[in-house]
């Protein structure tokens, strides 16, 4: 009974989220929930509102209407330091030379953890050290962080967030300008962490593959959201993607397995 | 693994402090009227009996004050440059890029030229207006929370810099002969107006900014990763920003109104720190300050003993090593590029 409460139970809600940049509507009513410890990605094309969402979510930036609530709080009104405790973050890009060792920005994730005086005491250097591991990295912990390749920078980042011990990691397009092994790779490794991921894709078999729960964005509104397999039609990515697809079964896990056809005008009809 | 870095950290701190005992010593040694290092020792622990009391006004009158001088304004200019280069995360920023040198230049010029008063704690003051004139300016431009705040920041601050200059250099025409000779000799720095009776004040605003620095070190070096991943970390970036702007702005102010115009360090000084310790650490913060102050002793040193019986100021020294450091430095990186 208990066990059966805890799945369901709704970790963000959003309801009626509404974001304009001065009378230009970015994000449009949006109403959603996520469940704790479900994996959603966050799809559409470019300029749909992914990022703001996100950003919304994180509160990076913060609604001009409407309300997201963790755990039944309105996020606004928590303290900086206590959400950042329970949501951590991930992003796509991360400014260049800084100059600092791969084990030094692992361990910023326990900034919100600490107080002004506080040392790294050891639990928390082995908290640095088992995150590092658990992502692959500890061979490179003392190497500058400007040093790694793509992939390693987002694990290292990753990293960080597992050493922010949150309940929920959210991802703005993190595997953007890796190669397919590190798409996997990357997104493998934050399923694994068993905490409730929210992340914003470009590739929609990537997506249909990790997903248990998709929200689908045009133009700011939600257009679609549930399982992948309710959500990746080839009615919808027609309609939001304006692409023409196949979409079938993948024979690993019968997810939906989109496969694009060329040479299609845009909205025109036609045949499967 | 962290106990060596840690034992490291312990064995430049020692080198450092002995590099710091002897430059004092030589500063208090060095200089027109050349006395050992045993007489400043014996002076500085008033050991010696048979105490000359030249000897002793010597240190105690003249150079000691100066040499603390020196010491306390390196160790402000090099945290200004570093506080500032750490919240824009650019390598370039120091107390000039901002606009908050030459606006306590303009406080100065204004205040000779208007009330042609002399070197004294007027002109201290006036200074510090002029740089608070330019950060609140800088703020009220550019200091609303957004995307782009660092590079409204970084745009408004050269704006304002030139602005501030064209209203001094306005002033220096109007001004007759004299009043632009002395006010031209402020503007090259120098530490010959150091006395005990000011030397609190750039002291306790360079002991406060270590302690509030040493306290937000861990939110400085998450702002380094950018401000949307430090937002995440639970850090209220434009606050820390503005904060650690006010704290720079007065660092600046204070040293410039005793001291005058000193260019490069706040520029300089972090970045040869950064080659020795890395942006995460704990000391960076302890580890600038001290080699900017060593840095200055040196400088000052040099300012009494290049010319005889004449003293160069320290702006001419201190933009001339500067810009030899900067264009060595590309020359490195291009021979390591090249290789």
């Amino acid at each position: 009974m208990t066990l059966i409460s805890t799945q369901q139970q709704t970790i963000l809600d959003v309801d009626q989220l509404c974001w304009h940049v001065q009378s230009r509507v970015i994000l449009d009513n949006i109403s959603c929930s996520i469940n704790k410890g479900s994996f959603t990605g966050v799809l559409g094309p470019n300029g749909a509102g992914k990022s703001t969402l996100l950003r919304c979510f994180y509160r990076y930036m913060k609604p001009t209407s409407g309300v997201v609530r963790y755990i039944g709080d309105d996020i606004q009104t928590l303290s900086p330091t206590e959400y950042a405790k329970q949501v951590a973050v991930v992003l796509q890009h991360t400014p260049q030379d800084f100059q600092l060792k791969v084990a030094d920005v692992v361990a910023l994730g326990l900034t919100p953890h600490k107080s002004w005086l506080s040392r790294l005491d050891a639990n928390d250097h082995a908290a640095v050290q088992a995150a590092m591991t658990q992502v692959g990295v500890s061979d490179k912990q003392a190497d500058n962080f400007e040093t790694l390749s793509g992939g390693e920078k987002q694990r290292v980042m990753i990293a960080r967030a597992i050493v922010q011990k949150p309940q929920v990691l959210i991802m703005d397009e993190p595997t953007s300008h890796l190669d397919v092994k590190y798409q996997i790779q990357i997104m493998e490794l934050a399923k694994s962490l068993g905490i409730t991921v929210i992340a914003s894709f470009h590739d929609l078999n990537l997506a249909a593959s990790m997903c248990d729960n998709i929200l689908l964005l045009k133009g700011g509104k939600l257009v679609a959201s549930g399982s992948p397999k309710s959500v990746i039609t080839e009615h919808q990515l027609s309609k939001v993607f304006d692409v023409c697809t196949k979409v079938s079964e993948h024979p690993q896990h019968s997810a939906p397995l989109v496969t694009y056809y060329y040479g299609y005008v845009a909205g025109a009809d036609h045949e499967e | 693994m962290k106990n060596n870095a840690t034992k490291q950290m312990v064995y430049f701190s020692v080198i450092l402090l002995l590099i710091l005992i002897f430059s004092f010593a030589s500063a208090l040694s060095i200089g027109a009227a050349p006395l050992s290092f045993s007489q400043v020792f014996d002076s500085v622990f008033g050991l010696s009996n048979d105490q000359s009391s030249y000897i002793s006004s010597i240190v105690w009158d003249l150079r000691m004050p100066r040499s603390l001088l020196a010491f306390v304004a390196g160790c402000g200019l090099a945290l200004a440059g570093l506080i500032l280069q750490k919240v824009t995360r650019n390598p370039l920023a120091d107390p000039y890029l901002f606009g908050i040198s030459s606006g306590a230049s303009l406080g100065v010029v204004a205040l000779m030229s208007v009330t042609s008063l002399g070197f004294g704690f007027y002109l201290s003051i006036g200074a510090f207006v002029g740089s608070l004139l330019a950060v609140v300016m800088l703020l009220v431009i550019a200091g609303h929370y957004g995307p782009r705040q660092v590079e409204n920041m970084l745009l408004a601050g050269v704006a304002l810099s030139f602005l501030f200059s064209a209203f001094t250099s306005l002033m220096l025409y109007w001004s007759d002969p004299q009043a632009v000779t002395s006010i031209m000799f402020w503007t090259l720095g120098s530490f010959a107006r150091a006395d005990w009776q000011t030397l609190w004040i750039p002291t306790t605003v360079v002991s406060i900014c270590l302690v509030f620095m040493f306290l937000h070190q861990r939110q400085l070096t998450a702002l380094l990763l950018g401000d949307e991943s430090a937002t995440t970390l639970g850090i209220n970036v434009s606050r820390l920003r503005i904060n650690m702007l006010l704290l720079s702005s007065l660092l600046t102010a204070s040293i410039v109104a005793l001291c005058g115009g000193i260019g490069f360090v706040g520029l300089m000084i972090p970045h040869i720190v950064r080659y020795f310790v890395t942006n995460g650490s704990r000391f960076s913060f302890f580890v600038t300050a001290f080699v900017g102050g060593i840095f200055m002793l040196w400088v000052d040193i040099g300012s009494r003993i290049i010319l005889t019986n004449q003293e160069l100021p320290i702006g001419i020294i201190t933009s001339a090593i500067g810009s030899v450091f900067f264009l060595s430095l590309l020359y490195l990186r291009k021979r390591k590029a090249l290789d």
